[in-house]
């Protein structure tokens, strides 16, 4: 039983593995909120959306694959909060029992409790297709119109069957002696099974044991934690009789799994666009391009992880050029240079999760790789210094990217001098151009960028404007670096207000 | 309550942390420097698996009082002896486990908590003896391991500590020779006393491995641990005092007589002592591998020095992995207060800076210092400005951030502080950053703290008043640092470029490493 709701073909799933840099990544682009938002407070949604946005696709038909259902399933909103509800209470119940399944030793105990997890799934599966069927004349995409014809048919009792045979055929009513001593603190020790008495003792034998001194205790009516104690203590025993109902189980557990996956995703995506669409901000389905050389459009870009911390709409920034294989952003600090940075990043690997961006309109060409190199504070691993730690990182990155990927650098081989720092980063950037990597590099070194002014790499210069009186806008427009970053200015502000400074200055 | 009368014990003790006159204010959480000088690390490595004795309120706290420096840098010097250290490791060793099998007692049903107590009493017991016969050979000359013999010595001499130990022993031996036969149905136990049945475990393990074959993932049992009881297990115990009445009569009078077991002197001095055992125990793997430590000469003066000092958490490590470790000297004299470290990236410059304020607090706390001989003073705080990453939750710029943190440095540090920074400034221009950074060193000259002030600018170091040192190179292999932190003039000498290449990131490297 296939779901493809987020892939063409099941096959390709692979929600399961991380990209090797997903720390950078989400440490860098500030995902953590995006996948708070997504998640709305269920831990599980968080997962897969962590999961499924990390993991890039790279081609334009399952973007746009994604795109259609994800299109449906915000179109009916409660089609899919009423799936998810349906699987959630279904995991959670057999979550209960398979707790107590994957515990218990005790082989009747699992075979009568799979069987009971085979039910609720089977009673889910069946909620699952009427809800499928209510809407079916509303679906667009081929996504879900395969789901839902998929489940009508594939579906039989087999599995049921064979549970309930085991079920019949297993049963273990023997009670069981045991020997033992006392030792740390009274408890019961030396433990062990002995040979039980398996038939009815003879007359002397009996008077024998009758008048034999023991004392018996009797587990009183519906206490479930005695029961289990005594369970755990005669599975010593019998505990290697039976998994393998558990195991037939599993099978069909797999698929509504799966199910599950692809929904919370989808409910994951329609909290992020109602939390956007209630802010006021614009939301739109990106333009993927096949076409490396198709440039970057985007209008009213915004960070969505700015707007979802300040719950208001954030500065927007356009762009429409053609070359965008090389780009600058230079400006003031805090002029909103990493913000945009960020926002770009974001944007890229939303577009690529097949989702909706934080933008009136973005388009951009799919990249095969996203990485980003961010600077960082000091490692507290203590065995490198910072630039080494910068290099190393960038060498991780050098080690994994394939042509055509999409670089975010922001400060980067800023941890030593302007000189030394610029120098680095030229080499890396002309080597990454020459292998068709697309590069936004953010820097305040100025005369690093201002060594690209007219240089045959034809790159794009943005700067954070700054006005005239000091005041930053946070727009970040097409302009060629200017050599000062108004960092003294902030210096006067702050210290300025002491007289022993006043004194020292003056 | 029977056992030792506080009366009768003359020894006044009352700590071996804080010795009268001492006002202690424990701090409540981690100072600020902790993390940046890794000393967090060192708290964590020295209390790891030793959250029971609540010591980290003690590292946390500098005292105020030189005496109570002297006072504990004694018994460091007692403790230099390994017979003594060996003599206290031992008894607290025991006196873990003590506790251990005390710990939540209340909470079991009596047979399990008379059990536990017995067992816990009679080690306790056994512990004390051992420990008055040690200790009473034990050459000892601080005030505060002597006055803790004395006190022991009175204790394990009177007489109802000898009763207490003589009768748990009785107690016990009887206990151990009970056997009993248990008979598990689904809904009922049966307790008899044992007839030396076959064991049948294997038996009924034959007779179901078919279901076992061609699986995988077979869960295996948990074991029972050794000591944990279910509840049907409890109540089975309970039908086994009805059926040994003697033994468990005996056992509930010990329980009710000695209830107060352990003396509540030992138990203080016990948990005072970790801090001296576990740090030591925390440096012996650097002693084993030649690293020295000292005893810190405390001065009231400006005057200090520390000779072949290293940075602690960082020794831990590349202990750990075998890789050696640069020891650095400083010393400021009566005039000089701020050091500025320049050189290569990844030189060393991070690494002595915090070596520097590590070695402060440790002597602040009356600890040994790595370094083979040092002189210095007692702080009355230490400051640390170390660049953080870019916070996006925080939309105020990076460089008013900083500026923001070292003046509300500035206006606290007195001329007992230490502030240490490291390499701010790194989101402005050169120009600014340099004109800045002048600005503070200037600022914090007439502060009179102790500062060491880690910078790539060689122009901060130019500053007139610092002391330059400089991160050392071997000039023949300039990718090759040496870590050694010298005193020197700025040589402005660039290695960037011989790094990129280690790391294989120069233009050709690039383009042969990416394939396609």
């Amino acid at each position: 039983m296939k779901v493809n709701l987020l892939f063409m073909e099941e096959e390709s799933y692979a929600t399961g593995d991380i990209p090797w840099n997903n720390k950078d990544l989400e440490k860098d682009l500030d995902l953590e909120i995006l996948y708070d938002t997504m998640a709305a407070g269920d831990p599980y949604i968080r997962d897969v959306c962590r999961k499924t946005i990390l993991n890039s696709l790279k081609d334009r038909e399952t973007i746009l694959w994604r795109q259609d259902v994800l299109r449906d399933a915000i179109d009916n909103q409660n089609l899919v909060r009423e799936i998810y509800t349906i699987i959630v209470e279904t995991v959670n119940q057999a979550k209960k029992r398979l707790f107590w399944i994957n515990r218990s030793k005790d082989p009747q105990f699992v075979v009568y409790e799979s069987v009971n997890v085979l039910k609720l799934y089977v009673k889910a599966i069946e909620g699952i297709r009427e809800k499928g069927r209510e809407v079916l004349p509303l679906i667009r995409s081929q996504g879900f119109r395969q789901l839902f014809d998929m489940l009508i048919n594939e579906f039989d009792q087999e599995y049921l069957g064979m549970i309930w045979e085991h079920l019949m055929n297993l049963g273990f009513p023997r009670g069981i002696p045991v020997r033992g001593g006392l030792g740390m603190g009274n408890s019961l020790t030396g433990y062990t099974l002995i040979v039980p008495e398996t038939k009815p003792d003879g007359i002397i034998k009996k008077i024998a044991s009758l008048r034999d001194p023991h004392y018996t205790y009797v587990i009183p009516e519906n206490d479930e934690n005695s029961a289990r104690a005594l369970e755990e203590m005669r599975a010593r025993s019998l505990s290697e009789t039976a998994d393998i109902v558990r195991e037939s189980a599993e099978n069909v557990l797999s698929f509504i799994s799966r199910l599950r996956e692809a929904i919370a995703f989808l409910f994951g995506c329609i909290n992020l666009w109602n939390v956007l669409k209630s802010i006021g901000v614009p939301v739109s389905f990106p333009v993927p391009k096949s076409d490396a050389d198709g440039g970057i459009h985007y209008e009213d870009l915004y960070s969505v992880t700015l707007c979802l911390r300040t719950n208001s709409p954030p500065v927007g920034n356009s762009l429409n050029i053609q070359n965008d294989s090389l780009i600058f952003i230079t400006g003031a600090n805090r002029g909103g240079k990493s913000t945009l940075l960020r926002a770009m990043g974001q944007a890229q690997l939303m577009m690529q999760a097949g989702m909706f961006v934080a933008a009136k309109y973005f388009s951009a060409s799919i990249a095969s790789g996203i990485f980003t190199h961010f600077k960082r504070e000091e490692d507290s691993g203590m065995t490198m210094g910072k630039l080494d730690e910068e290099l190393k990182r960038m060498s991780e990155i050098i080690e994994h990217v394939v042509p055509g990927s999409r670089i975010f650098f922001n400060e980067s081989f800023s941890s030593t001098n302007v000189r030394e720092g610029s120098d680095i980063a030229i080499q890396v950037i002309n080597a990454l151009l020459v292998k068709r990597m697309k590069i936004v590099f953010v820097t305040h070194f100025n005369e690093l960028a201002e060594a690209y002014i007219g240089s045959p790499q034809n790159p794009t210069f943005l700067r954070a404007e700054r006005l005239e009186d000091g005041t930053r806008t946070f727009k970040v427009l097409q302009a060629e670096p200017i050599p000062t970053s108004f960092g003294y200015d902030i210096f006067l502000r702050v210290f300025g207000k002491t007289d022993e400074f006043n004194e020292l200055i003056n | 309550m029977k056992g030792v009368t506080p009366g009768v014990i003359f020894v006044v003790l009352k700590s071996i942390l804080w010795p009268d006159g001492e006002n202690v204010k424990i701090a409540a959480g981690d100072p600020d420097f902790f993390k940046d000088l890794n000393i967090s690390n060192i708290v964590d490595g020295i209390i790891s698996g030793n959250d029971d004795y609540n010591l980290r309120p003690i590292f946390r706290t500098i005292p105020k009082n030189v005496d109570t420096v002297i006072y504990r840098q004694e018994i460091f010097k007692d403790l230099q002896n390994p017979e003594v250290l060996e003599i206290l490791k031992n008894f607290s060793a025991s006196m873990r486990t003590v506790y251990r099998r005390l710990s939540g007692i209340e909470n079991l049903n009596e047979y399990q908590k008379q059990g536990w107590f017995l067992d816990a009493s009679l080690l306790y017991l056994e512990t004390m003896e051992y420990l008055e016969g040690n200790l009473k050979n034990a050459n000892l000359a601080s005030i505060g391991l002597k006055a803790f013999r004395d006190y022991i010595h009175e204790y394990v001499n009177s007489p109802s500590f000898r009763e207490e130990y003589a009768e748990a022993r009785r107690v016990k031996a009887n206990l151990s020779s009970i056997r009993y036969e248990l008979t598990i149905v689904p809904s009922k136990v049966t307790v008899r006393r044992d007839k030396g049945k076959e064991n049948y475990n294997e038996i009924v393990r034959q007779a179901f491995s078919k279901f076992r074959e061609n699986r995988t993932n077979t869960e295996k049992l948990s074991q029972f641990s050794d000591y944990s009881m279910n509840i049907v297990e409890t109540e089975v115990l309970v039908l086994l005092a009805r059926l040994f009445p003697k033994e468990f009569g005996e056992l509930r009078s010990f329980f009710e007589n000695h209830k107060n077991i352990i003396d509540p002197v030992v138990a203080l001095i016990y948990t005072e002592l970790q801090f001296y055992i576990l740090y030591l125990e925390y440096i012996s793997p650097l002693i084993k591998i030649g690293l020295e430590f000292c005893i810190p000469e405390i001065t009231s003066e400006k005057d200090v020095y520390c000779f072949g000092s290293f940075d602690l958490a960082l020794a831990q490590k590349k202990a750990s992995s075998g890789s050696a470790v640069v020891s650095n000297d400083f010393e400021l004299s009566e005039d000089e207060n701020v050091i500025v470290v320049t050189g290569p990236n990844n030189g060393g410059k991070t690494t002595f800076s915090r070596a520097f304020g590590q070695a402060f607090f440790l002597a602040s706390l009356g600890l040994p210092v790595p370094g083979r001989k040092a002189r210095l003073f007692l702080v009355d705080n230490i400051y640390t400005h170390f660049e953080k990453s870019e916070e996006p939750e925080n939309l105020r710029g990076k460089l008013e951030d900083d500026l923001m943190r070292i003046k509300k440095i500035l206006d606290s540090a007195t001329e007992k502080s230490v502030i240490i920074i490291n390499e701010m400034l790194g989101s402005t221009s050169l120009n600014d950053a340099i004109l800045i950074g002048k600005r503070i060193i200037e600022l914090i000259r007439r502060k009179k703290s102790i500062c060491v002030y880690v910078t790539f600018f060689d122009e901060l170091a130019k500053v007139q008043g610092v002391v330059s040192m400089v991160a050392q190179v071997d000039l023949s292999a300039p990718e090759l640092k040496t870590f050694k932190v010298i005193r020197s003039e700025p040589n402005g000498l660039a290695y960037a470029r011989a790094i990129a290449e280690k790391y294989g990131l120069t233009y050709d490297q690039i383009l042969r490493r990416i394939k396609g």
